[in-house]
């Protein structure tokens, strides 16, 4: 998704990633498999920020349970490709 | 010289493909009056036991076909297989449910749809008329993943055995709250484990206030015709 969203030429410097308060995806493992989904793609060098939801009341994860068990991709950050560049 | 930095907003969900991919399932199915039925538990809580006591209150008129998920082996497909009636083993390898994507698969093995139907953005064809026109999805036995991940379902039951305890709607409320149904499993255990029927109706209703629930028996036959006439009265509505 992150390379959908990135322009053409560009190189993605930062990936936010919204985790859920109930997720269990373990930090060290995200970084660990995007280091190796990202190699030899525009993200190879980019810092995977992750942003766990605070966890909230069970009332909260029925309500909303993308809150609780959402992966929700925030933004890019990119940096644009020198103009003249060779891609 | 590096360029410049910019940030693009996404704001989209990771599983949003899956979200299409449900929609165009449910979509698909029900044009060829397909219904299928998402069944959740925990491993033990005799999903396949329900199914096998089920199906003949079913059928006829209903055609069923069972889709199985687990993680290996052909068990549960076998056990259902054994008592004649069609059954996919889908194995999901380190997959802790089960996805649009996997169910689409599976229907398509068991010739509900050909292999292209059902996927976002490509036009149904008209294909042959489907063998069945209920299709069973039992789900990896998992309380969790299960219900975070649509499977294309136009009925999810959850189920929850007595020896299990009555405390799961608590514990797990998310998976009560996808439920349409709860069906409390394994009733023959009522005599001999500390379980409250009228506890779980209140924990679920809590937490799903439509959703129905069923007290049965695979062993003994107790409630099930009550399910199967449930289940006859969602698909012709």
């Amino acid at each position: 998704m992150s390379l959908a969203a990135a322009p053409e030429g560009s190189e993605i410097c930062r990936i936010k990633l919204r985790v859920g308060s109930l997720c269990d995806a373990e930090p060290l493992w995200l970084q660990r498999y995007f280091r190796i989904a990202a190699r030899g793609t525009p993200a190879r060098d980019a810092e995977l920020a992750v942003r766990r939801v605070p966890a909230g009341s069970t009332e909260d994860a029925v309500r909303d349970p993308d809150s609780a068990f959402g992966y929700v991709l925030e933004s890019i950050e990119i940096r644009d490709a020198p103009v003249g560049a060779v891609p | 010289m590096s360029g410049t930095s910019r940030i693009i907003d996404v704001r989209a969900s990771i599983l949003e493909d899956n979200g299409k991919n449900s929609e165009a399932l449910r979509r698909s199915l029900s044009g060829r009056g397909v219904f299928l039925v998402n069944l959740m538990g925990s491993p033990g809580s005799g999903k396949t036991s329900l199914l096998a006591a089920l199906l003949p209150l079913l059928s006829p008129p209903l055609r069923p076909a069972v889709l199985e998920a687990d993680l290996d082996s052909r068990v549960d497909a076998d056990a259902l297989e054994a008592r004649g009636w069609k059954a996919v083993q889908l194995r999901t390898g380190g997959f802790c449910h089960l996805d649009a994507f996997m169910a689409r698969r599976g229907l398509a093995e068991l010739g509900v749809l050909p292999p292209e139907d059902g996927i976002p953005g490509v036009p149904n064809d008209a294909g042959p008329d489907s063998p069945f026109d209920i299709v069973f999805l039992e789900n990896v036995g998992n309380l969790i993943c299960t219900a975070q991940v649509d499977t294309g379902a136009h009925l999810n039951l959850a189920l929850l055995s007595v020896p299990e305890g009555d405390d799961k709607p608590l514990k797990y409320p998310v998976m009560f709250a996808k439920a349409d149904a709860v069906v409390v499993t394994k009733t023959d255990y009522l005599d001999r484990e500390d379980f409250d029927v009228e506890a779980v109706r209140r924990r679920v209703e809590g937490i799903r206030p439509d959703s129905r629930l069923f007290t049965v028996s695979a062993r003994t036959g107790m409630g099930m015709p009550e399910l199967a006439r449930f289940l006859q009265e969602k698909i012709r509505t």
